[in-house]
């Protein structure tokens, strides 16, 4: 199939040896790539029910066809696992030129299996596999590490994936970065790198894969990228989106339970985002619309911060949801997780536990070390070196905010703000009722990328896969809609391993998605049979989740997201009706009442080879 | 006459609106750029994308009768 080397590199650490296997072309079709692809893989060769940080577990890294030539935001990779805070399917993605360069190494999925028996990196140099002593970087940050492996290598124009020393001791909220620049934050796929003595994973490639039509999507590719820069161009990156959210009662305030913060937004997003922190666009490799934000500020300390800026989340949670309006304060805080390699969405959720426990009387300052307090730069880092070392009271959070509130008992659970045990992210599901039903059936828990409603209440909105509009925001009937649709299209481009931002914030189509699609591998893919890839990619996704033990009991909203605030954007509001949103989303894609996947929905998803699995 | 619709943040910015949320206008050979010189959206300071009949179009487009224009916020975090 064009487009695709149809080979998958099978890494073992244990053995510290390496196969190559052939892709199924006919999955190629249905799945596209990516985190779809890597759910197929997942769910034939890694078996229910494991430990995530045993050496049973494995590691997919599953590419799309995006990356055979240089269409704009195709430097993103998508890693794929059974993630410590779930126990079940975990996807998370990056940026970065890795991904084109492990396409141009000559392959499209990477396996990492087994757990080598001291720290190792890898290096593939196209057909070359490479097991590399990584005592020296063993305990390096992450930004460190990617610099030492460039200069052992000898070359900088190398990528490497890696962890930080978070990952290294098992951290259940630890991340895998590309050079320490972008991150694939969320639900502790670091920590698996971590068990297996994997530091990181550097890719050199000098190869092109066979494209149908090479000149055409070459030229096709540099269209968009100029159509999409100059559409985006002048943008001030995620932080742009912090003051309409705040107005329209999206933003978590508070550990979720403030109502506004109308003064502080404008504190912390831009335009004084922009001139405080020195902001210059920051793309990554055949990006168009540089999100990025690259900062250069003097710190209260003197210091000088020169380097990746806080995200929206990071501002989010960090900022409003600890009723922090401090710039400087948090930009240094998310410089040291970024280093560290720790999600700052789960960091924030866990500082915000904590501050909330205290005042209701559950943990002592004894306990804690200090009096943690709202609006406080000092408890921000105090507790976010903590947690990363996992230390003192840090040291609760080995299994998440769910074993924190297990060990510290007293009804903490219902302060704790999280669905299958990771973290709601900073968008409120009382101000968008299809992020509940979102966040409720994520495969991954609580997830606001797997699955965009939030956007949905800024209009964004996909005429040409069958929407006259975007589903209204407080509208119950249409929530299971909304989730659905939502999580159709952003899992499209996790399948094709493309930044969401091409579309978001480019005006990209998905008809045009569907032409890039057409060049490269020769094949016609309605809009909506391009949706269909996700449906199945979402579908073995559930599978895998099932298997583990999950249904409709976990597909849950935390205690507080029924709580109304009295004003602001979303007063009055909360999705009372969850159950029966639930039931809409279930019927929509064709699952049981229990939410799991019938025999009749993957037969119409050509998905027939799973159907034994089902229980 | 062409039918126009903003969506979203970009919804206030419309100078009036038909029962069914649609601006309608004697569209016919102008620009897209010409009709929206004549809303409010440049106020918004807001990125956005423009479709006519669910294509997209550059706003140097010039509309023919009937066309149905829809314009959507490109604003998006993560």
């Amino acid at each position: 199939m064009y487009g695709y080397w149809e080979k998958l590199l099978r890494i073992n650490l244990t053995n510290h040896t390496f196969t190559t296997d052939t892709l199924d072309e006919k999955y190629l079709k249905l799945l596209l790539g990516g985190a779809a692809l890597g759910a197929k893989i997942l769910l034939d060769e890694v078996k229910p029910k494991i430990d995530p940080l045993s050496p049973e577990n494995k590691i997919i890294f599953a590419l799309g066809f995006m990356q055979s030539v240089n269409f704009p935001g195709n430097a993103k990779w998508t890693v794929v696992t059974k993630g410590p805070l779930t126990g079940s399917f975990l996807d998370s993605a990056g940026t970065g030129a890795w991904a084109p360069q492990l396409k141009k190494a000559g392959y499209d999925v990477l396996v990492i299996e087994g757990k080598s028996e001291n720290p190792v990196y890898i290096f593939i140099n196209d057909d070359k596999i490479e097991f590399r002593d990584a005592s020296s970087i063993w305990g390096k940050d992450t930004i460190e590490t990617s610099k030492i492996i460039k200069e052992e290598l000898g070359d900088k124009r190398i990528n490497a994936i890696n962890i930080g020393p978070a990952g290294e001791n098992l951290n259940p909220i630890a991340c895998i970065t590309c050079d320490g620049h972008s991150f694939a934050g969320r639900g502790g796929a670091g920590a698996v790198m971590g068990s297996k003595n994997l530091k990181a994973i550097a890719v050199w490639g000098t190869k092109q894969v066979p494209v149908s039509n090479l000149e055409g999507a070459q030229k096709l590719a540099k269209e968009l990228m100029g159509r999409l820069h100059e559409t985006a161009k002048g943008g001030g990156g995620t932080p742009d989106v912090m003051v309409p959210l705040e107005e329209l009662g999206d933003v978590p305030i508070k550990y979720w339970r403030g109502d506004i913060w109308h003064h502080g937004a404008k504190m912390i997003g831009t335009p004084r985002y922009t001139s405080l922190l020195n902001v210059k666009s920051l793309p990554c490799q055949n990006c168009p619309i540089g999100c990025h934000r690259h900062i250069n500020v003097t710190l209260k300390d003197g210091s000088i911060l020169d380097g990746n800026g806080p995200e929206y989340e990071t501002l989010g949670m960090l900022g409003s949801s600890l009723l922090l309006d401090d710039l400087k304060a948090i930009a240094s805080a998310n410089d040291k997780a970024n280093r560290s390699g720790v999600d700052t969405v789960s960091l924030g959720s866990y500082i915000g536990f904590i501050i909330e426990c205290y005042e209701s009387g559950f943990i002592s300052e004894e306990k804690i070390g200090m009096v943690p307090r709202w609006n406080d730069e000092e408890t921000l880092f105090f507790l976010e070196d903590k947690i990363i070392k996992l230390q003192g009271i840090g040291s609760i959070f080995r299994k998440g905010i769910r074993g924190a509130a297990e060990i510290i008992g007293q009804g903490s659970s219902s302060i704790a703000v999280e669905v299958k045990n990771l973290d709601l992210p900073a968008h409120d599901p009382r101000a968008v009722y299809g992020l509940a039903v979102n966040y409720a059936t994520s495969p991954r828990g609580a997830c606001h990328e797997r699955g965009n409603p939030q956007a949905s209440a800024l209009g964004l909105f996909y005429p040409d896969c069958e929407m006259d509009c975007p589903p209204e925001r407080f509208d119950e009937n249409s929530a299971g809609y909304c989730a659905y649709i939502y999580q159709n299209t952003s899992m499209l481009y996790n399948n094709l391993t493309m930044c969401k931002f091409m579309v978001n914030n480019g005006g990209l189509t998905i008809t045009e998605i569907g032409k890039e699609l057409k060049l490269t591998t020769g094949i016609d893919y309605t809009n909506m049979e391009l949706l269909k890839t996700s449906e199945r990619g979402i579908a073995l996704q559930r599978l895998i989740n099932v298997r583990d033990g999950l249904s409709r009991k976990d597909d849950t909203l935390p205690p507080k997201m029924l709580q109304a605030a009295i004003i602001g954007g979303r007063a009055g509001k909360s999705p009372i009706g969850f159950n029966n949103m639930l039931d809409d989303y279930y019927k929509l894609r064709g699952w049981d009442e229990n939410g799991i996947p019938t025999a009749k929905i993957l037969e119409e998803l050509d998905l027939q080879d799973y159907i034994p699995l089902l229980p | 006459m062409v039918k126009i619709k903003f969506f979203g943040i970009l919804t206030n910015k419309m100078p009036k609106k038909d029962e069914k949320g649609y601006w309608v206008i004697d569209g016919k050979g102008k620009t897209i750029k010409e009709l929206l010189d004549l809303s409010l959206i440049k106020e918004a300071n807001v990125k956005y994308t423009v479709l006519v009949n669910n294509e997209r179009k550059d706003t140097d487009y010039i509309l023919e009768d009937d066309d149905i224009i829809t314009v959507i916020p490109l604003l998006a975090g993560g």
